[in-house]
Protein backbone atom coordinates (compact mmCIF):
# COMPACT_ATOMS: atom_id res chain seq x y z
CA UNK A 1 0.00 0.00 0.00
CA UNK A 2 1.20 3.40 -0.72
CA UNK A 3 1.69 6.17 1.70
CA UNK A 4 -0.40 8.59 1.04
CA UNK A 5 1.63 11.24 2.74
CA UNK A 6 4.03 12.52 0.48
CA UNK A 7 8.14 13.44 0.88
CA UNK A 8 10.15 15.85 -1.02
CA UNK A 9 13.45 13.87 -1.70
CA UNK A 10 15.65 16.73 -1.12
CA UNK A 11 13.75 18.38 1.73
CA UNK A 12 14.98 15.41 3.53
CA UNK A 13 18.55 18.09 3.72
CA UNK A 14 21.67 16.19 4.23
CA UNK A 15 20.16 12.92 4.42
CA UNK A 16 21.28 10.07 1.77
CA UNK A 17 25.16 11.97 1.81
CA UNK A 18 27.84 9.74 1.54
CA UNK A 19 30.29 9.11 4.71
CA UNK A 20 31.56 11.95 6.23
CA UNK A 21 34.07 14.16 4.17
CA UNK A 22 36.65 13.91 7.12
CA UNK A 23 40.13 14.31 5.34
CA UNK A 24 39.44 13.57 1.86
CA UNK A 25 40.51 15.16 -0.79
CA UNK A 26 38.42 17.42 -2.77
CA UNK A 27 41.48 18.62 -5.16
CA UNK A 28 39.36 17.60 -8.62
CA UNK A 29 36.86 19.25 -7.77
CA UNK A 30 38.40 22.45 -6.55
CA UNK A 31 40.53 21.96 -9.79
CA UNK A 32 37.41 22.01 -11.81
CA UNK A 33 38.93 18.32 -13.25
CA UNK A 34 36.13 16.99 -15.93
CA UNK A 35 37.36 13.60 -14.00
CA UNK A 36 36.17 14.10 -10.63
CA UNK A 37 34.40 11.12 -8.95
CA UNK A 38 31.05 11.31 -8.00
CA UNK A 39 31.95 10.30 -4.65
CA UNK A 40 34.12 13.21 -4.33
CA UNK A 41 31.27 16.19 -5.38
CA UNK A 42 28.71 14.37 -3.49
CA UNK A 43 30.77 14.11 0.06
CA UNK A 44 31.31 18.30 -0.67
CA UNK A 45 27.73 18.22 0.25
CA UNK A 46 28.21 17.34 3.60
CA UNK A 47 27.09 19.55 6.05
CA UNK A 48 30.75 19.12 7.72
CA UNK A 49 32.80 19.64 4.37
CA UNK A 50 34.40 23.10 3.77
CA UNK A 51 31.69 25.75 2.93
CA UNK A 52 34.44 26.98 0.36
CA UNK A 53 33.53 23.96 -1.42
CA UNK A 54 29.84 25.37 -2.73
CA UNK A 55 31.27 27.42 -5.81
CA UNK A 56 33.02 24.42 -6.84
CA UNK A 57 29.88 22.71 -6.40
CA UNK A 58 28.25 25.68 -8.46
CA UNK A 59 30.79 25.33 -11.40
CA UNK A 60 29.53 21.87 -12.16
CA UNK A 61 26.09 23.10 -12.45
CA UNK A 62 26.68 25.97 -15.03
CA UNK A 63 28.91 23.79 -16.77
CA UNK A 64 27.20 20.83 -17.05
CA UNK A 65 28.25 19.45 -20.53
CA UNK A 66 31.85 19.01 -19.13
CA UNK A 67 30.59 16.32 -16.52
CA UNK A 68 29.54 13.03 -16.89
CA UNK A 69 25.63 12.51 -15.57
CA UNK A 70 26.56 11.12 -12.39
CA UNK A 71 28.79 13.88 -11.38
CA UNK A 72 26.24 16.37 -12.44
CA UNK A 73 23.13 14.49 -10.57
CA UNK A 74 25.60 14.62 -7.38
CA UNK A 75 26.06 18.21 -7.61
CA UNK A 76 22.87 18.71 -7.81
CA UNK A 77 22.54 16.73 -4.55
CA UNK A 78 25.21 18.15 -2.65
CA UNK A 79 23.86 21.85 -3.29
CA UNK A 80 20.35 21.06 -1.99
CA UNK A 81 22.39 19.88 1.03
CA UNK A 82 23.99 22.39 1.74
CA UNK A 83 20.63 24.55 1.13
CA UNK A 84 22.66 26.90 -1.53
CA UNK A 85 19.87 29.18 -2.36
CA UNK A 86 22.22 30.90 -4.65
CA UNK A 87 22.65 28.16 -6.80
CA UNK A 88 18.44 28.02 -7.67
CA UNK A 89 18.91 29.37 -10.93
CA UNK A 90 21.67 27.19 -11.89
CA UNK A 91 19.45 24.27 -11.15
CA UNK A 92 16.66 25.66 -12.29
CA UNK A 93 18.75 25.53 -15.97
CA UNK A 94 19.05 21.69 -15.41
CA UNK A 95 15.91 21.38 -15.19
CA UNK A 96 15.68 21.54 -19.18
CA UNK A 97 18.58 19.66 -19.50
CA UNK A 98 18.03 16.35 -22.18
CA UNK A 99 18.85 13.99 -19.34
CA UNK A 100 16.00 12.76 -17.40
CA UNK A 101 18.08 12.10 -14.45
CA UNK A 102 19.40 15.42 -14.23
CA UNK A 103 15.85 16.87 -14.67
CA UNK A 104 14.74 14.38 -11.74
CA UNK A 105 17.11 15.39 -9.55
CA UNK A 106 16.82 19.14 -10.17
CA UNK A 107 13.30 19.47 -9.69
CA UNK A 108 14.01 17.91 -6.23
CA UNK A 109 16.56 20.13 -5.50
CA UNK A 110 14.07 22.81 -6.34
CA UNK A 111 11.51 21.72 -4.13
CA UNK A 112 14.30 22.18 -1.04
CA UNK A 113 16.09 25.50 -2.17
CA UNK A 114 12.65 27.15 -3.01
CA UNK A 115 12.05 30.93 -3.95
CA UNK A 116 9.77 32.38 -6.50
CA UNK A 117 12.31 31.03 -9.48
CA UNK A 118 12.12 27.34 -8.10
CA UNK A 119 8.09 27.07 -7.87
CA UNK A 120 7.48 28.71 -11.52
CA UNK A 121 10.24 26.20 -12.98
CA UNK A 122 8.41 23.01 -11.03
CA UNK A 123 5.42 24.27 -12.33
CA UNK A 124 6.16 24.40 -16.05
CA UNK A 125 8.56 20.87 -15.30
CA UNK A 126 5.31 19.56 -13.83
CA UNK A 127 2.80 20.60 -17.08
CA UNK A 128 5.36 20.06 -19.48
CA UNK A 129 7.81 17.46 -19.13
CA UNK A 130 8.19 14.70 -21.11
CA UNK A 131 8.91 12.54 -19.00
CA UNK A 132 6.12 10.98 -16.30
CA UNK A 133 8.89 10.63 -13.78
CA UNK A 134 10.07 13.98 -13.60
CA UNK A 135 6.81 15.29 -13.96
CA UNK A 136 6.13 13.52 -11.02
CA UNK A 137 8.69 14.77 -8.94
CA UNK A 138 8.17 18.14 -9.78
CA UNK A 139 4.55 17.99 -8.67
CA UNK A 140 4.95 16.24 -5.82
CA UNK A 141 8.08 15.23 -4.85
CA UNK A 142 8.71 11.62 -4.48
CA UNK A 143 5.93 8.77 -3.23
CA UNK A 144 6.45 6.61 -0.50
CA UNK A 145 5.60 3.20 -0.04
CA UNK A 146 4.96 1.40 3.25
CA UNK A 147 7.34 -1.82 3.09
CA UNK B 1 44.75 -29.78 5.05
CA UNK B 2 45.55 -26.99 7.41
CA UNK B 3 42.88 -24.26 7.80
CA UNK B 4 45.50 -21.80 6.75
CA UNK B 5 46.32 -23.85 3.48
CA UNK B 6 42.04 -24.42 2.55
CA UNK B 7 42.33 -20.32 3.22
CA UNK B 8 44.95 -19.35 0.83
CA UNK B 9 43.27 -22.15 -1.59
CA UNK B 10 40.43 -20.19 -0.98
CA UNK B 11 41.08 -16.93 -2.09
CA UNK B 12 43.11 -18.40 -4.90
CA UNK B 13 40.13 -19.88 -6.39
CA UNK B 14 38.34 -16.80 -6.22
CA UNK B 15 41.40 -14.51 -7.74
CA UNK B 16 40.46 -17.26 -10.54
CA UNK B 17 36.94 -16.01 -10.89
CA UNK B 18 37.76 -12.88 -10.88
CA UNK B 19 35.76 -11.08 -13.71
CA UNK B 20 37.26 -9.60 -16.46
CA UNK B 21 38.12 -5.77 -17.40
CA UNK B 22 35.81 -3.54 -17.85
CA UNK B 23 33.90 -2.53 -21.20
CA UNK B 24 35.97 -0.88 -24.19
CA UNK B 25 34.28 2.30 -24.74
CA UNK B 26 33.48 0.88 -28.65
CA UNK B 27 32.24 -2.09 -27.31
CA UNK B 28 29.38 -0.22 -25.22
CA UNK B 29 27.91 1.11 -28.42
CA UNK B 30 26.52 -1.94 -29.86
CA UNK B 31 25.36 -4.16 -26.91
CA UNK B 32 21.86 -6.26 -27.56
CA UNK B 33 19.70 -7.26 -25.57
CA UNK B 34 19.29 -11.01 -26.48
CA UNK B 35 16.09 -11.87 -23.64
CA UNK B 36 14.47 -9.01 -25.36
CA UNK B 37 14.01 -10.83 -28.63
CA UNK B 38 13.88 -14.01 -26.77
CA UNK B 39 10.24 -12.82 -25.52
CA UNK B 40 9.09 -11.16 -28.83
CA UNK B 41 9.53 -14.62 -30.44
CA UNK B 42 8.11 -16.65 -27.92
CA UNK B 43 4.49 -17.86 -27.66
CA UNK B 44 1.79 -16.65 -24.78
CA UNK B 45 3.46 -19.13 -22.42
CA UNK B 46 7.14 -17.93 -22.92
CA UNK B 47 6.21 -14.53 -22.87
CA UNK B 48 4.67 -15.72 -19.16
CA UNK B 49 8.48 -16.14 -18.15
CA UNK B 50 9.16 -12.12 -18.78
CA UNK B 51 5.70 -10.80 -17.97
CA UNK B 52 5.27 -12.56 -14.37
CA UNK B 53 9.15 -11.69 -13.46
CA UNK B 54 8.41 -7.92 -13.32
CA UNK B 55 6.40 -8.43 -10.36
CA UNK B 56 7.70 -11.16 -9.31
CA UNK B 57 4.60 -13.69 -9.69
CA UNK B 58 6.29 -16.55 -8.73
CA UNK B 59 2.60 -18.92 -9.02
CA UNK B 60 2.46 -17.25 -12.55
CA UNK B 61 6.50 -17.77 -12.75
CA UNK B 62 6.36 -21.21 -11.73
CA UNK B 63 3.34 -22.14 -13.78
CA UNK B 64 4.96 -21.33 -17.19
CA UNK B 65 8.04 -23.29 -16.10
CA UNK B 66 5.61 -26.27 -15.86
CA UNK B 67 3.57 -25.82 -19.40
CA UNK B 68 6.70 -25.80 -21.20
CA UNK B 69 8.87 -28.46 -19.26
CA UNK B 70 5.37 -30.44 -20.14
CA UNK B 71 5.53 -29.60 -23.77
CA UNK B 72 9.36 -30.70 -23.92
CA UNK B 73 9.98 -33.36 -26.71
CA UNK B 74 5.98 -33.06 -28.01
CA UNK B 75 4.69 -31.55 -30.94
CA UNK B 76 3.92 -28.32 -29.09
CA UNK B 77 7.52 -27.59 -27.95
CA UNK B 78 9.28 -24.41 -29.49
CA UNK B 79 12.67 -24.18 -30.05
CA UNK B 80 13.80 -21.89 -27.32
CA UNK B 81 12.09 -23.30 -25.06
CA UNK B 82 14.98 -24.65 -23.16
CA UNK B 83 16.64 -21.23 -23.30
CA UNK B 84 13.39 -20.10 -21.66
CA UNK B 85 13.42 -22.36 -18.95
CA UNK B 86 17.09 -21.53 -18.22
CA UNK B 87 16.60 -18.13 -17.85
CA UNK B 88 13.02 -18.73 -15.84
CA UNK B 89 15.23 -20.61 -13.11
CA UNK B 90 17.16 -17.88 -13.19
CA UNK B 91 14.22 -15.13 -12.58
CA UNK B 92 13.04 -17.57 -9.52
CA UNK B 93 16.61 -17.61 -8.08
CA UNK B 94 17.26 -13.80 -8.20
CA UNK B 95 13.23 -13.69 -6.74
CA UNK B 96 14.45 -15.86 -3.87
CA UNK B 97 17.59 -14.59 -3.15
CA UNK B 98 16.17 -11.17 -2.32
CA UNK B 99 13.17 -12.38 0.02
CA UNK B 100 15.84 -14.96 1.64
CA UNK B 101 18.02 -11.78 2.23
CA UNK B 102 15.82 -8.62 2.61
CA UNK B 103 12.09 -9.52 3.39
CA UNK B 104 12.14 -13.24 4.56
CA UNK B 105 8.44 -12.95 5.52
CA UNK B 106 7.08 -11.96 2.46
CA UNK B 107 8.85 -15.43 0.65
CA UNK B 108 6.54 -16.43 -1.30
CA UNK B 109 5.21 -20.08 -0.43
CA UNK B 110 6.16 -21.66 -3.78
CA UNK B 111 9.74 -20.67 -3.02
CA UNK B 112 9.65 -20.81 0.92
CA UNK B 113 10.82 -24.77 1.01
CA UNK B 114 13.02 -24.63 -2.15
CA UNK B 115 16.99 -25.15 -2.14
CA UNK B 116 17.93 -22.42 -3.80
CA UNK B 117 21.36 -25.27 -5.16
CA UNK B 118 18.77 -27.69 -5.90
CA UNK B 119 16.50 -24.79 -7.74
CA UNK B 120 19.56 -23.97 -9.99
CA UNK B 121 20.38 -27.42 -10.82
CA UNK B 122 17.24 -28.03 -12.37
CA UNK B 123 18.16 -24.89 -14.37
CA UNK B 124 21.21 -25.97 -15.61
CA UNK B 125 19.94 -29.39 -16.66
CA UNK B 126 17.59 -27.28 -19.44
CA UNK B 127 20.30 -24.78 -20.06
CA UNK B 128 22.95 -27.51 -20.41
CA UNK B 129 20.52 -29.36 -22.63
CA UNK B 130 20.16 -26.30 -24.50
CA UNK B 131 23.96 -25.52 -24.79
CA UNK B 132 24.62 -29.03 -26.10
CA UNK B 133 22.02 -28.72 -29.27
CA UNK B 134 23.35 -24.96 -29.83
CA UNK B 135 27.23 -24.85 -29.36
CA UNK B 136 27.20 -21.21 -30.48
CA UNK B 137 24.55 -19.62 -28.70
CA UNK B 138 26.04 -17.31 -26.07
CA UNK B 139 23.42 -16.29 -23.86
CA UNK B 140 22.74 -19.91 -22.41
CA UNK B 141 26.00 -19.90 -21.61
CA UNK B 142 25.36 -16.49 -19.45
CA UNK B 143 22.45 -18.29 -18.19
CA UNK B 144 24.70 -21.12 -16.95
CA UNK B 145 27.36 -18.77 -15.59
CA UNK B 146 24.46 -17.17 -13.41
CA UNK B 147 22.73 -20.57 -12.39
CA UNK B 148 25.92 -21.47 -11.09
CA UNK B 149 26.88 -18.01 -9.37
CA UNK B 150 23.58 -18.32 -7.61
CA UNK B 151 24.98 -22.07 -6.18
CA UNK B 152 27.59 -19.86 -4.47
CA UNK B 153 27.40 -19.75 -0.77
CA UNK B 154 29.98 -18.58 1.35
CA UNK B 155 34.06 -18.90 0.38
CA UNK B 156 34.30 -22.35 -0.14
CA UNK B 157 31.28 -21.42 -2.64
CA UNK B 158 33.38 -19.16 -3.96
CA UNK B 159 36.43 -21.60 -4.47
CA UNK B 160 34.46 -23.86 -6.10
CA UNK B 161 31.30 -22.34 -8.08
CA UNK B 162 32.70 -19.22 -8.73
CA UNK B 163 35.43 -20.65 -11.57
CA UNK B 164 32.84 -22.25 -12.96
CA UNK B 165 30.29 -19.33 -13.42
CA UNK B 166 33.09 -16.87 -14.95
CA UNK B 167 34.06 -19.57 -17.51
CA UNK B 168 30.27 -19.74 -18.24
CA UNK B 169 30.22 -15.95 -18.57
CA UNK B 170 33.50 -15.57 -20.64
CA UNK B 171 31.97 -18.63 -22.78
CA UNK B 172 29.39 -15.80 -23.44
CA UNK B 173 30.84 -12.82 -24.05
CA UNK B 174 33.91 -15.01 -26.09
CA UNK B 175 30.57 -16.06 -28.60
CA UNK B 176 28.83 -12.50 -28.98
CA UNK B 177 30.40 -9.53 -27.58
CA UNK B 178 27.39 -7.78 -27.86
CA UNK B 179 25.77 -9.43 -25.59
CA UNK B 180 24.55 -6.76 -23.07
CA UNK B 181 23.29 -9.65 -20.87
CA UNK B 182 26.64 -11.63 -20.08
CA UNK B 183 27.96 -7.79 -19.85
CA UNK B 184 25.71 -7.65 -16.82
CA UNK B 185 26.46 -11.35 -15.44
CA UNK B 186 30.22 -10.17 -15.35
CA UNK B 187 29.33 -6.20 -13.57
CA UNK B 188 27.15 -8.62 -11.27
CA UNK B 189 30.33 -10.46 -9.81
CA UNK B 190 32.45 -7.44 -9.42
CA UNK B 191 28.64 -6.22 -7.01
CA UNK B 192 28.56 -9.24 -5.27
CA UNK B 193 32.52 -10.27 -4.85
CA UNK B 194 34.76 -9.66 -2.33
CA UNK B 195 37.73 -6.72 -3.38
CA UNK B 196 40.10 -9.71 -3.50
CA UNK B 197 37.86 -11.41 -6.15
CA UNK B 198 37.36 -8.91 -8.39
CA UNK B 199 34.67 -7.24 -6.46
CA UNK B 200 34.54 -3.36 -7.66
CA UNK B 201 31.41 -1.59 -6.66
CA UNK B 202 32.10 0.96 -8.24
CA UNK B 203 33.02 0.11 -10.99
CA UNK B 204 29.98 -2.43 -12.01
CA UNK B 205 27.66 0.37 -10.60
CA UNK B 206 29.36 2.55 -13.74
CA UNK B 207 28.61 -0.66 -15.60
CA UNK B 208 24.75 -0.98 -14.69
CA UNK B 209 24.41 2.51 -15.75
CA UNK B 210 25.48 1.85 -18.85
CA UNK B 211 24.08 -1.37 -19.11
CA UNK B 212 20.81 0.27 -18.18
CA UNK B 213 20.66 2.30 -21.33
CA UNK B 214 20.82 -1.16 -23.14
CA UNK B 215 18.87 -2.92 -21.19
CA UNK B 216 14.90 -1.96 -20.36
CA UNK B 217 14.88 -4.34 -17.36
CA UNK B 218 13.82 -4.10 -13.92
CA UNK B 219 16.82 -6.61 -12.99
CA UNK B 220 19.16 -3.86 -13.77
CA UNK B 221 18.10 -0.98 -12.62
CA UNK B 222 17.35 -2.07 -9.13
CA UNK B 223 21.20 -3.25 -9.09
CA UNK B 224 21.99 0.73 -9.78
CA UNK B 225 19.44 1.66 -7.02
CA UNK B 226 21.19 -1.37 -4.72
CA UNK B 227 24.62 -0.19 -5.94
CA UNK B 228 23.98 3.52 -4.87
CA UNK B 229 22.27 2.67 -1.58
CA UNK B 230 25.49 0.51 -0.79
CA UNK B 231 27.41 3.64 -1.04
CA UNK B 232 25.09 5.55 1.10
CA UNK B 233 23.94 7.72 -1.94
CA UNK B 234 20.18 7.92 -1.32
CA UNK B 235 18.58 10.46 -3.58
CA UNK B 236 20.75 8.66 -6.58
CA UNK B 237 19.42 4.91 -5.49
CA UNK B 238 15.38 6.60 -5.16
CA UNK B 239 16.02 7.95 -8.52
CA UNK B 240 16.68 4.03 -9.76
CA UNK B 241 14.17 2.90 -7.21
CA UNK B 242 11.65 4.94 -9.39
CA UNK B 243 12.88 4.13 -13.06
CA UNK B 244 12.54 0.38 -11.80
CA UNK B 245 9.20 1.13 -10.82
CA UNK B 246 7.97 3.16 -13.99
CA UNK B 247 9.40 -0.42 -15.71
CA UNK B 248 7.71 -2.51 -13.11
CA UNK B 249 5.28 -1.09 -10.82
CA UNK B 250 4.07 -4.19 -8.85
CA UNK B 251 7.62 -5.63 -8.22
CA UNK B 252 7.92 -5.93 -4.69
CA UNK B 253 11.53 -5.43 -4.57
CA UNK B 254 11.69 -1.73 -5.78
CA UNK B 255 8.57 -1.30 -3.57
CA UNK B 256 10.83 -2.90 -0.40
CA UNK B 257 13.58 -0.47 -1.34
CA UNK B 258 11.70 2.88 -2.08
CA UNK B 259 9.81 2.08 1.61
CA UNK B 260 13.32 1.09 2.71
CA UNK B 261 15.29 4.07 1.56
CA UNK B 262 12.65 7.13 2.52
CA UNK B 263 12.85 4.98 6.52
CA UNK B 264 16.78 5.77 5.89
CA UNK B 265 16.34 9.10 4.51
CA UNK B 266 14.12 10.59 6.91
CA UNK B 267 16.73 9.03 10.02
CA UNK B 268 19.27 10.68 8.59
CA UNK B 269 17.83 13.45 8.29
Amino acid sequence: MRLARIVAVLALGGAGLAAAPGCRSFAKLEAHDPTVSEDEVHAAGDERADPSLTPHLRFILWNRERYPTEVVVAAIVATAARRDHSAAAAVAELARCEDEEVRWHSVLALRTLGGAKADRTRARVAAEDGSGLVRGAARSGVRRRSR
Amino acid sequence: MSSRLAAVLCALGLLAAAPPPPLARAEERVLADPLAALERDADEVGKEVFRAYASYDVARLTKAVAALEARAGKPGARPDDGWLLAQAHVELLAIHRFYEREAQAGMPAALADVDPAALADRGLEHARAFAAAHPEHSDIERAIGELLSYQIRGMAGGLTKGPEAEAAIDRAVEKDRTNAWARFAIARMRFHNPKFAGGDLDLALKEMRELARALASVRVTLYVAHGYRKKGMLPQALFWVEKSLAIAPENPEAKWLEATIGEEMEAGR
